[in-house]
């Protein structure tokens, strides 16, 4: 069982504005977008030759 | 009670600790035997990129597999090894303390791990060990050199069961307390380290040994090759780890910012722990003799390791991004702005981590079954662990050496030698990115990987690789360049900088951060998983490897080998 002080952070925490994030979010769809085109494109070698 | 604790732990009084005259001279004998590896490997690497262009031939009788075997071993089992156990053994001395009794057994560590070496080294520079750092079956190098290769691994254990030893002390005297995240990261790096080399310890003591001194008349090559690749691939998860615990721990620091978050950071490490053992048959996919089946569970299992290296990758980027926006900068990327591109401790680590996108992608493209058939055995694959060991890792070891090495010798990273390291990491990343890049188009056009120089009889494709050739030639010349002016950096900074004291940058956890889970200091039930794990994804493909074996093969020391 959480202790009273745990359920306080919980609190304070939950109660705080999150951080703004949204260029970390393009960032990362922009890698993920990196390794699909690579992956594609070498797969695109498989199927052909 | 939790609060209190966290407190406790946060009590700035206590940590980091101080490292001690006599622990700083141990963690910098790692260090030099790192740095002088890396000078002896580069100059290796440049002259097999100028044998491969058709630029220069050996003299004296030189071997071209020679210099590739010295390259291959120097710097993807000793240098890394040497550098990161240094490392970690000051991360260790900073945050968890090293006792006397530590100190002196790290340096039987050591010392096992320089016998070692030395075996090794001097079979190779006789010839008579020209098997490459894979040292595949069924050729054959003189006995010493597989002795020294154990002698090295059983050397890395002391230093792995000091590491244990630090954290369980400090636990006793601190009970109740999680881990510091950094000696945590340790302890992981260093379970995985062991239980992987494992594999190519019984691979060495039961085939290799008794084969090379002619004990056994035969070996089984499929099973030292499955042996080999369980450690192989952990392998490359042992040099990246310790490039993490810079880029979770340190770089935030760096970089005026706060740790994104302790939990996610070690959750990260829980999982690189279970997925990089279970997968080695994924450098085995065109290998005859095992059933695809568990071929395909592999790649699976492999796959697993993308969600933490996305992990990471997502965590950087937020912890860049809270601490520009805590600055001040807006916008949607406004805040890549506030970041330290002049401070070297963070432009070379931060261009590894550019370097590990492309890395990345390259390796699940190697890892997808049976599209590795487009890669397997090509150019691509030296391509793609340039990039990842020699590009991503080692990027980040000299952003780590430029503050490490002044801080344990008394020393300061003065703005004269930071301009140098910004130099040399330019010279790198042009130089890598001509060569690997080479490598990688050479090998999606065919060219093959290992192999000495050929016009392949002339045919029409092996003309198209002979630009690539050159300008891996190019690229390579410029790395030695740039390993040059690393060398030079790091003797600078040993023994000429100006006295002074430089930071050990530590990062810390954001004030408000929520308290990581008790749980993850069970490193019984993380070992116990990753055990499961391996014997889940190993027993039934092994079995059947020993039972349906093709006859073993008598030993080949010609033409290469040991001749």
């Amino acid at each position: 069982m959480a202790s009273i002080d745990e359920k306080k952070k919980e609190q304070v925490t939950h109660d705080e504005k999150e951080p703004d994030l949204r260029g970390t979010f393009i960032s990362v769809l922009l890698v993920g977008l990196f390794i699909i085109v690579s992956w594609v494109l070498v797969y695109a070698l498989f199927i052909i030759r | 009670m939790a609060m209190e604790k966290l407190e406790r732990f946060y009590d700035k009084s206590r940590l980091p600790l101080t490292i001690s005259k006599q622990e700083a001279r141990l963690y910098m004998t790692f260090i030099y035997v790192a740095f002088i590896s890396l000078a002896i490997g580069g100059l290796m690497g440049l002259l097999q990129t100028l044998v491969r262009s058709g630029t220069i031939t050996l003299p004296w009788g030189i071997d071209y597999y020679q210099i590739l075997t010295l390259h291959g071993v120097i710097l993807a089992l000793i240098m890394t090894t040497y550098f990161i156990i240094g490392f970690q053994h000051a991360l260790m001395g900073k945050t968890v303390g090293m006792s006397d009794k530590q100190r002196k057994t790290a340096w039987i560590g050591f010392w096992v791990m320089v016998l070692g070496t030395t075996f090794a080294a001097i079979t190779i520079l006789l010839g008579r060990a020209n098997v490459l750092y894979t040292f595949y079956a069924p050729l054959k190098a003189h006995p010493l050199f597989y002795i020294g290769l154990a002698l090295v691994i059983i050397g890395s254990w002391i230093a792995a069961f000091v590491n244990w030893h630090q954290v369980y002390k400090w636990k006793k005297e601190h009970p109740g307390e999680k881990t510091p995240l950094l000696a945590f990261m340790v302890v992981i790096n260093m379970a995985m380290w062991f239980i992987a080399s494992l594999g190519v310890a019984v691979a060495v003591l039961v085939q290799f040994i008794p084969w090379s001194l002619g004990y056994a008349e035969t070996i089984n090559v499929l099973v030292s090759r499955t042996l080999f690749w369980y450690f192989g691939h952990p392998l490359v998860y042992f040099w990246l780890l310790p490039a993490y615990m810079a880029w979770y721990a340190i770089i935030p620091k760096i970089i005026g910012g706060k740790i994104f978050s302790d939990s996610l950071a070690r959750l990260a490490f829980v999982l690189l722990l279970f997925f990089s053992i279970p997968v080695g048959f994924h450098h085995q996919l065109t290998e005859p003799g095992i059933d695809p089946t568990w071929k395909f569970i592999q790649v699976v299992l492999t796959f697993m390791v993308v969600i933490p290296s996305l992990m990471t990758a997502f965590s950087m980027f937020a912890t860049f991004e809270i601490t520009g926006r805590k600055k001040g900068f807006g916008g949607l990327f406004g805040w890549l702005k506030h970041l330290p591109w002049k401070d070297v401790r963070f432009l070379a680590p931060f261009i590894g981590m550019l370097a590990f996108i492309p890395g990345g992608a390259g390796g699940i493209i190697n890892a997808s079954h049976q599209m590795n058939a487009v890669v397997h055995n090509t150019i691509w694959v030296t391509g793609h662990f340039h990039i990842t060991v020699a590009t991503t890792v080692i990027l980040t070891f000299f952003g780590i050496a430029y503050w490490l090495i002044p801080h344990l010798t008394g020393r300061t990273l003065t703005p004269a030698i930071n301009r140098l390291g910004i130099i040399q990491t330019i010279i790198w990343t042009v130089g890598m990115t001509i060569m690997s890049g080479a490598m990688h188009i050479q090998g999606l056009l065919g060219g093959p990987r290992r192999s000495s120089y050929s016009e392949y009889g002339g045919t029409e494709q092996a003309t198209e690789w002979i630009w690539y050739q050159a300008a891996q030639a190019i690229g390579g010349t410029i790395l030695f360049i740039g390993i040059i002016l690393m060398v030079y950096i790091v003797i600078k900074l040993a023994f000429f900088a100006p006295k002074g004291n430089e930071e050990f940058p530590i990062a810390e956890e954001e004030e408000n951060a929520e308290p990581t889970p008790k749980f993850f200091d069970n490193y019984k039930l993380w070992v116990a998983i990753t055990i499961a794990l391996i014997l889940f994804a190993y027993t039934i493909p092994f079995v059947d490897i020993i039972q349906n074996s093709p006859p073993g093969s008598p030993p080949f020391d010609w033409p290469i080998g040991n001749s």
